[in-house]
C-alpha cells in the first residue's frame, strides 16, 4: 500500500516543527534511517527522540553546517539517500515595507540553503556511487506561492520560485550527466504548519469559513505534505524529475 | 469493507499494469475494456497478484454504455474508490495529411471518453457515498509540443484542463471527490509501439528526449496513478502530475 522507504538514508531539514517533523516522524515510522537537522539545536532533538535518530543543530545557510550533517548520515548510516531541503521561514510584509536585509535572510534560507544542500548531496552521492551512475532523490520543498501570489509575501514568493525553478534546472543537469539523482519540488498549499498558525488569528486554523478558497475545504495537515515526500523518495517515482508536485487541496485552481 | 477501482483500458499498457499496483494497495479491480480475452487474462494476472478482478467489456465513447456498466457497478459495489480512466488512442500525423475524421476519432477515443467516464465516475461515487479520486490519463503532450501529433495534443490539453476544472466540481460534491489528470511523457507500450514500430531507433527515441536516460515503463505510471488513488494523496485535486524523466523540463 505505501509506498516504500525502508532502510533509505533519509535527511530532513527544518525538521524541529511542521512539514520536516512530520516528514521525519513518517520516514522513521515507515523504517527510513533518517538525520533530523534544525536551527532549533534543542527543539530538534524531541523530534530526534521520538524518531529514534539523529537529530543535529543545522543553520541551512553554513556549508560547514551542511559538511557536518551529511557527514553525520555517512557516519551512522553509510551513506545519503535522500535530501528533504525544507528548512523555511516567512515574512509577511508589503514590498514598499520590506526591508533589504530581511529579504536577503529570506532568500537565504531558501535558496542559498537549497543550493548548497543540492551541491553537498549530490556530491555524496557520486562519491558513494563508485563509479556507477549515482543515485538518489532530493525533494526541496516549495509552495503553490512559486506560481501564484498573494498581497504581502512577494519575498517569499520570489524564494519560493527560485526553489522550484532549481528542481526543474538541476534535475535535467544531473539526469543529462548520466546521474540517477532525481529532484523534484513539493508545491504545498496552506498547512498547518507554526508558519502559517503564526499568520493567522487564534483559532482560524479550525474555522470552516476561513478555508471557503481551498476546494477540498480544509487546512491540509503537515502528514499530507510527508506523504508527498515519501512517494518522492521512493523508487515508486524513479520516473519523476525535474517536476513540481502540488498538494494544495485544489487551491491554486481558482 | 474492500475498496474498488475502476480502470479503463486495462486490457494493455498503463491500464493494465495500473491495474497489477492497485491491487497490491488493497483495491477489488473493475476492469474495462473492448477485447474480452485480453481483458480475461488482465483478470487472470489480478488474481495470479493475489486480488479479486473483474472484467466488463464496453465502449467508453458509448454514452450508453457507460451508463449501463454504472448500472451494474453501483448494483453489485458498495463502493467506488477510485476511477482511472486510462483508456486513449494515438496516431502521429503531420497537420496536412490528418483529415477531419482523423481528428474527431482521436478526439472521441480521447477527450469524450474521459468526460463520460468523469461524469459517471461522479455518478457511481455519489450514488454508492464514495469520496473518491478520479485520475485521468493526459500526457506530457497534454502541456508541450509533439510534432506531428497536433490532434494528439490538443486532446491531451483538453483532458488535463478539463480535469481541473472536474476537481472543482468534484470538491463540491459530499462526499467530496478528487480529481487529477496524470501526464505520462513517452512510455514505452504498445500505443506507441503500433505508431512508431518496435525498434531500436524507436526505444531511442523515447528514451533520449528525457533527462533521466531510461525508458518510461507502464509501471512508472502505475505507481503514479496509484498514489493518487489512494489515501496517500487525500488533499491532491486539480494538479496535472508530471511523470515523464525530465523529459519537459528543458
Amino acid at each position: 500500500m505505501t509506498f516504500d522507504v525502508k532502510d533509505k538514508v533519509v535527511l530532513v531539514t527544518g525538521a524541529a516543527s511542521g512539514i520536516g517533523a512530520a516528514t521525519a516522524r513518517l520516514a522513521a515510522a515507515r523504517g527510513a534511517k533518517v538525520i533530523a537537522t534544525d536551527v532549533d539545536g534543542e527543539r530538534i532533538q524531541g523530534v530526534a527522540a521520538d524518531c529514534q535518530c539523529i537529530g543535529l543543530k543545522h543553520d541551512v545557510t553554513s556549508p560547514e553546517d551542511w559538511d557536518n550533517a551529511i557527514a553525520a548520515a555517512v557516519h551512522h548510516h553509510g551513506r545519503l539517500d535522500a535530501l528533504v531541503s525544507n528548512a523555511g521561514i516567512v515574512n509577511y510584509e508589503p514590498i514598499i515595507d520590506l526591508d533589504l536585509a530581511r529579504f536577503r535572510t529570506l532568500t537565504q534560507v531558501h535558496v542559498e540553503g537549497s543550493f548548497l544542500g543540492v551541491q553537498k548531496a549530490v556530491a555524496q552521492m557520486r562519491a558513494q556511487a563508485r563509479g556507477a551512475p549515482a543515485t538518489g532523490s532530493i525533494v526541496l520543498t516549495a509552495s503553490v506561492m512559486a506560481n501564484c501570489a498573494a498581497p504581502g509575501i512577494s519575498a517569499y514568493a520570489v524564494a519560493k520560485a527560485a526553489m522550484a525553478n532549481m528542481a526543474r534546472a538541476v534535475g535535467v543537469e544531473l539526469g543529462r550527466k548520466g546521474d540517477m539523482i532525481r529532484v523534484n519540488a513539493l508545491c504545498p498549499g496552506p498547512t498547518r504548519t507554526p508558519l502559517l498558525e503564526g499568520a493567522m488569528p487564534p483559532g482560524a486554523m479550525d474555522d470552516p469559513a476561513h478555508w471557503t478558497d481551498v476546494p477540498l475545504g480544509v487546512p491540509q495537515e503537515p502528514e499530507d505534505m510527508a506523504e508527498s515526500i515519501l512517494f518522492l523518495i521512493s523508487e515508486e517515482s524513479s520516473f519523476m524529475t525535474a517536476t513540481q508536485m502540488v498538494v494544495d487541496g485544489g487551491w491554486s485552481l481558482t | 469493507m474492500t475498496r474498488s477501482a475502476i480502470v479503463t483500458g486495462a486490457t494493455s499498457g498503463i491500464g493494465r499494469a495500473t491495474a497489477l499496483r492497485l491491487v497490491r494497495a488493497g483495491f477489488h479491480i473493475i476492469a474495462t475494456g473492448r477485447n474480452p480475452e485480453r481483458g480475461a487474462e488482465t483478470v487472470r494476472q489480478v488474481e495470479a497478484a493475489g486480488g479479486s478482478g473483474e472484467f466488463h467489456s464496453f465502449d467508453v465513447t458509448s454514452e450508453s454504455d457507460w451508463a449501463a456498466f454504472a448500472d451494474a457497478v453501483t448494483g453489485r459495489h458498495t463502493s467506488v474508490d477510485a476511477l482511472i480512466n486510462s483508456a486513449g488512442s494515438f496516431f502521429t500525423k503531420a497537420l496536412p495529411d490528418t483529415s477531419l475524421e482523423d481528428f474527431r476519432e482521436l478526439w472521441t477515443a480521447d477527450v469524450e471518453s474521459v468526460v463520460l467516464g468523469t461524469k459517471y465516475g461522479f455518478r457511481m461515487m455519489r450514488d454508492t457515498r464514495s469520496a473518491g479520486s478520479i485520475v485521468n490519463i493526459s500526457s506530457l503532450a497534454g502541456l508541450i509540443g509533439l510534432e506531428d501529433c497536433a490532434a494528439y495534443c490538443a486532446a491531451k490539453a483538453a483532458v488535463t484542463h478539463f480535469s481541473r476544472v472536474a476537481a472543482l466540481e468534484g470538491a463540491q460534491m459530499n462526499p467530496k471527490v478528487r480529481v487529477n489528470s496524470l501526464n505520462p511523457g513517452v512510455i514505452y507500450t504498445e500505443m506507441i509501439t503500433h505508431a512508431y514500430g518496435d525498434n531500436d531507433a524507436v526505444k531511442a527515441f523515447v528514451m533520449d528526449g528525457n533527462a533521466l536516460q531510461r525508458v518510461g515503463t507502464a509501471e512508472d505510471i502505475a505507481s503514479a496513478a496509484t498514489f493518487l488513488a489512494c489515501s496517500a494523496s487525500r488533499m491532491v485535486t486539480g494538479t496535472a502530475m508530471l511523470v515523464d524523466g525530465g523529459r519537459g523540463a528543458d
